[in-house]
């Protein structure tokens, strides 16, 4: 016979989890600023100061490499969306078990 | 995120005993046992819930549901795959629709012609205005993309209409196709359920991405510079062509892997039931005409304070009559073994240590109302509803064969004392002699003479209240015989009006 997991204490991990991925989330929006702005600077130095392919080879690199940032970061935001999700279905079966089962999320 | 639905789509007054038992809406049966997000999911446990099933397809239902039960953090990610999804109601019955109808441009000569000498046109037409024409002659070539695009219009649109804005589902409903692909099973159903996914020889939840990402090609028409990609290359057509494509692969498989889907999250949420609830029991189906019970309680009464009583009784040309004071608990008891009744045969598990029935089907009077609309009183529709369970309990075409076991709560209340008493012998003689069973609860005493000349098919069952120290004293617990305790008068000089001694003497 299965016994009734601890949905408290599965909500509160999943809440520890999912907060965590929502910092990292936000410290990466910062360095995808960051990362833009270099971009810019980097292209325009290049263009500048480097033959036309050594111009194109680093606007293509820059370009790529800031399109993985922003599907990193898409990433760990359906992550952290998904731990969250987590949290409040266990949440809900918490509440169930105590029937609140009025208790929608 | 969405809400967990309580069913009140399904809500239907005409059905033998959905809207007796609670089975949908707030509060419902439904509501507790439901953790599916996808339309197609409830709609499948709303199904099973409504329509008893036969007793192999039962078993096959538990023993997947006990193989989910014990995967509890896979069908914790699922759900929250579930959770993620926005679905707009009638979606899934469009993109179906879609599914039926002819394809929009394989078929047509022009169309698929369109679709490269358009954009051949376009590079000589612009290769022209840089080197020869003037722009207004390089023009003239983008007329037949005009055309080809009017020519279809029609087509484009329905087929838009159909599967507009559902890419965003369609992802969703991958990512939960591919938490079911990924996932080994045991039971007999579920592997075939996860069989059934691969039925198009791709994996079922990567031929939705496809369908998914082709219609969000296709919703890139509500983009207003859309007509620099259709005087191109026909953008329309192409997508068209796409769709169609897909359509042509995968049409037989679509409607089975959303079949499966359904299924998965409707024994999911069994299986969920399950887990929850280790102390309710797996209810057995028998080939005898009897059914016995132990310890069956109501499912959405709290454990703490719901009563559970025991039930044997035969289910050929039987009824127990249920006497009772007011607020006894004898509708309670009438739910109580109409949804555990529902569950048992829907393959869930049941709130009772043990459950023993044969195949049945449940018809309830219980909640009959007046309707103006319909011009009809309350004691008519009442008749009404008596009539359908008469007709259904005498003529088993109406059942498929399956037996009625029938839950009659204050049968014919509308009307004056005698006439009641009158119908309601009547009609529990005329049900017997049908070989109807079922439980009948009522406050005309008198009916408990009956059991003396029913040769043991009648049975006299009591829920008795007692009073003490001016409190009534519930137990809710089924004891044999008539009522003996009246409790009315005392509730309603609690309720103000006043009911002198003499008045009850008299």
């Amino acid at each position: 016979m299965n016994t009734i997991p601890d949905y408290a204490t599965r909500a509160s991990q999943f809440e520890h989890e999912s907060e965590r991925k929502q910092r990292r989330y936000e410290r990466l929006a910062w360095m995808r600023l960051l990362a833009f702005i270099l971009l810019v600077a980097g292209v325009i130095l290049a263009w500048r100061e480097a033959l036309w392919w050594g111009g194109l080879s680093v606007t293509v690199a820059g370009i790529a490499g800031f399109a993985a940032l922003i599907r990193r970061h898409g990433r760990l935001q359906e992550q952290a969306q998904h731990l969250q999700r987590l949290q409040l279905l266990n949440e809900y079966e918490a509440r169930s078990l105590a029937h609140n089962d009025d208790s929608h999320w | 995120m969405t809400a967990i639905g309580d069913g009140a789509t399904f809500i239907d007054v005409g059905h033998p005993y959905s809207y007796d038992l609670d089975l949908f809406g707030p509060f419902s049966l439904f509501q507790k046992v439901n953790r599916g997000h996808t339309s197609i999911g409830q709609a499948r446990l709303a199904e099973w819930l409504q329509n008893p099933v036969d007793t192999a397809s039962i078993l096959h239902r538990q023993a997947a549901a006990e193989e989910l039960a014990a995967l509890t953090d896979w069908q914790h990610e699922l759900r929250a795959y579930g959770a993620a999804l926005k679905e707009t109601p009638g979606q899934i019955a469009r993109l179906s629709q879609w599914l039926q109808q002819p394809p929009v441009v394989v078929g047509h000569p022009w169309r698929q012609l369109a679709l490269w000498a358009a954009p051949v046109l376009f590079v000589v037409a612009v290769g022209l205005w840089i080197f020869v024409w003037p722009w207004y002659m390089a023009f003239w070539l983008l007329l037949p993309a005009g055309l080809w695009l009017r020519q279809a219009l029609d087509d484009v649109q329905r087929l838009h209409l159909q599967t507009g804005q559902v890419s965003d589902t369609l992802r969703h409903y991958a990512d939960l196709l591919r938490q079911i692909e990924g996932q080994p099973f045991s039971s007999e159903r579920m592997k075939e359920l996860r069989e059934q996914l691969h039925t198009g020889g791709t994996p079922a939840s990567e031929a939705i991405r496809q369908l998914a990402y082709r219609v969000s090609q296709l919703d890139v028409r509500y983009n207003m510079f859309v007509f620099l990609l259709e005087f191109s290359v026909v953008w329309d057509l192409q997508q068209a062509y796409r769709l169609d494509k897909w359509k042509a692969r995968y049409r037989e498989s679509l409607p089975q892997w959303f079949e499966a889907l359904a299924e998965v999250e409707a024994l999911v949420s069994i299986g969920n039931l399950r887990l929850n609830h280790p102390g309710w029991s797996w209810p057995q189906v028998h080939d005898a005409s009897q059914i016995e019970a132990i310890a069956l309680g109501h499912p959405l009464i709290a454990a703490a304070k719901r009563v559970s009583n025991d039930l044997v009784m035969p289910t050929y040309g039987h009824i127990q009559l249920l006497t009772g004071s007011n607020m006894a608990g004898k509708s309670t008891w009438l739910r109580t073994v109409g949804t555990n009744m529902v569950l048992a045969l829907a393959g869930a598990p049941v709130c009772a240590s043990r459950l023993l029935l044969p195949q049945m089907q449940v018809y309830t009077s219980m909640r009959t109302q007046d309707a103006l609309h319909e011009s009809t009183s309350s004691f008519y529709a009442e008749l009404k509803r008596l009539k359908f369970i008469i007709e259904a309990v005498e003529d088993p075409t109406k059942t498929a064969g399956r037996p009625v076991f029938f839950l009659l709560d204050e049968i014919l209340k509308g009307t004056n004392s005698r006439d009641r008493h009158t119908g309601a012998k009547a009609l529990i003689r005329q049900l017997m002699e049908s070989n109807g069973a079922g439980i009948i609860a009522t406050h005309d005493l008198e009916l408990g003479a009956m059991e003396a000349v029913s040769d043991g098919r009648i049975e006299n069952w009591a829920i008795e209240v007692a009073i003490a120290n001016g409190q009534l004293v519930f137990d809710y617990r089924l004891k044999r015989g008539v009522s003996k305790s009246f409790n009315a008068t005392h509730l309603m000089r609690e309720m103000g009006i006043r009911i002198s001694d003499d008045m009850v003497a008299e």
